[in-house]
């Protein structure tokens, strides 16, 4: 078993975000943010690559390329001291150099905070987005199941500074797990003489991650 | 209507009187219900179609089916309520078959509600075991050369029997269990497909209110005829059988109030209730829909695009119905949704 980090109190919040290059496959109780635009994307692309970088926790030549199970995840974070405040879908340009550039994908984003630091968060959002958020939590999760069950993923992980108003609080972090290169785990189409069976799994993982 | 009619074959027909019998009267005919029948008889009804000469070509391809020597029909006969006899007038024309009686069988589309399903006491297990029953005679009504064609939940009928037995180790100890059976009724719709036996015969019925296939939908709509039924179109029926029994929403309206012009529309483009992105679903239904768990979900909806266009895998049926769990709050989903779909909590 390898240990990626330690979940420490200062880390106030853990972000999963799931890149998506096929729409079909995306689950569909999930809030739509508006389309990015191509200088909100490069505003983004200009604000990532000159603020002060995380620690990444993923080293990529352990990971790169490798597919990692995360059926074990959801249930893992719900046994932790974070709780979901916000999932959004928007469809975003992609704006690194390569043969990819300007072409559409879905980014799918769940916010976990801890439990300490809720308060502040909903007074920010206000009651009734709360309240909202409240009676949707279950079917969100039941989405951030379906996005863990149905692929195997690569992953890479950051311990980032937490901004606060566009300022970085010191001595406060929040863990980024970024997932992409989606490999679908069943075998969709298995061939006819299968017959009743139920649909196999394609692979077998690289990795399984876990939350303990 | 015929007042007298005679059942069966050369010597052994018997001439029964129609007048004192219960009936149904349905689109095509009038279903005579047991009761004053000989004893060799009972459970059988009689099928008397209402216009035979309508009905010329369908009838003989019957005619053909029961007197060949392959006996088709009763190869499928306990997946469906196939003729088993003929029934003729009194001048020797064949006017309709006896058939498997099912008065006290329930309907699918009974199972399509929350209410339907209380009422006939089948909850999510069951649910999914009589669904895998239903895929199983879909397949063995194939393996005949048959096509159902006209495949919705009102063409379905279902029974479950509580069965109790000993072990014979220990007689002692009494088991139960629940026998589920189905049958699809509504026989004289299907095409048939036997060049070896000599008979192929195409049907044109189709209850459109129901399940209305993409490529008919298109026919209607470009003033063609329609395409032949084939076992693609009755596992695609199965599929929207199977998500509106399972999650009682159907698998492209958002509601009841909608008018059925964009429910084809939402058909023909694959706009499915799990369609992400394109459109949205309300949370309402939410619960209901993760309550499949993510494999079944979208197996299921892979089959309402037509992307999966082979007989439904059984057993993932079977999975289904046999490891659900119930979270405390009494919400019932399948153990792969890991979370419960109502109170997030885990299962």
């Amino acid at each position: 078993m390898k240990t990626l980090g330690e979940i420490m109190q200062e880390d106030r919040e853990i972000g999963l975000q799931f890149s998506f290059m096929n729409k079909e496959a995306i689950p569909q109780f999930l809030e739509d943010l508006p389309p990015e635009t191509v200088e909100v994307a490069e505003a983004r692309h200009q604000f990532v690559t000159t603020q002060p970088t995380g620690v990444k926790l993923t080293d990529d030549d352990v990971f790169h390329g490798k597919k990692v199970d995360l059926r074990g995840l959801p249930a893992n974070l719900l046994q932790t001291n974070y709780v979901l405040v916000g999932v959004w879908r928007q469809e975003r340009i992609q704006t690194k150099q390569g043969p990819m550039r300007g072409t559409s994908f879905w980014m799918i984003r769940f916010r976990f905070r801890h439990k300490d630091h809720l308060a502040e968060y909903r007074a920010k959002m206000g009651e009734p987005a709360w309240r909202e958020l409240e009676a949707n939590r279950p079917v969100l999760l039941g989405e951030l199941v379906t996005i863990c069950s149905l692929a195997f993923w690569q992953m890479r992980a950051y311990r980032n500074p937490y901004y606060h108003d566009h300022q970085v609080l010191p001595g406060v972090h929040a863990i980024s797990l970024n997932f992409e290169g989606r490999e679908p785990l069943y075998e969709w189409n298995p061939p006819k003489e299968l017959g009743d069976d139920d649909l196999p799994a394609r692979y077998n993982p690289d990795f399984v991650f876990n939350l303990i | 209507m015929p007042k007298y009619v005679w059942i069966g074959n050369g010597d052994q027909k018997t001439r029964i009187d129609l007048a004192p019998l219960a009936y149904k009267e349905g689109g095509q005919g009038t279903v005579y219900l047991s009761g004053l029948f000989p004893i060799e008889m009972i459970n059988t009804c009689i099928k008397v179609i209402n216009k035979p000469e309508d009905f010329a070509v369908q009838m003989e391809a019957i005619t053909k089916m029961l007197e060949h020597p392959a006996q088709p029909y009763e190869r499928a006969k306990h997946a469906a309520a196939v003729p088993l006899e003929l029934v003729w007038d009194e001048n020797k024309k064949a006017i309709g078959y006896t058939m498997e009686e099912l008065r006290s069988w329930h309907g699918f589309h009974e199972l399509t509600t929350v209410e339907g399903s209380e009422s006939t006491e089948v909850d999510l297990r069951a649910a999914g075991l009589l669904l895998a029953a239903l895929s199983r005679a879909i397949r063995t009504i194939h393996g005949q050369g048959f096509v159902i064609g006209d495949l919705n939940p009102s063409n379905v009928l279902f029974k479950h029997i509580p069965l109790r037995y000993f072990d014979p180790p220990d007689a002692s100890i009494e088991h139960s269990t629940v026998e589920f059976q189905v049958r699809v009724i509504d026989v004289d719709s299907w095409s048939i497909h036997r060049p070896d036996l000599g008979i192929e015969y195409s049907s044109h019925v189709l209850d459109r209110g129901v399940i209305y296939h993409p490529d008919i939908i298109q026919a209607d709509k470009e003033g063609k005829p329609w395409p032949h039924f084939t076992p693609d179109h009755d596992w695609w029926a199965f599929a929207c059988i199977c998500w509106w029994v399972l999650t009682k929403h159907d698998p492209y309206q958002w509601g009841k109030h909608e008018a059925i012009k964009n429910k084809e529309k939402r058909i023909l483009k694959n706009l499915t209730a799990n369609s992400a992105v394109a459109v949205r679903l309300g949370f309402i239904s939410g619960s209901a829909v993760q309550a499949l768990g993510p494999k079944l979900r979208f197996y299921l909806d892979r089959c309402l695009k037509g992307k999966e266009k082979r007989p439904f895998p059984t057993k993932m049926l079977e999975d289904f119905a046999d490891n659900l769990r119930t979270c405390a709050c009494g919400f019932t989903a399948h153990a792969s949704a890991v979370i419960c779909p109502k109170c997030a909590q885990l299962l």
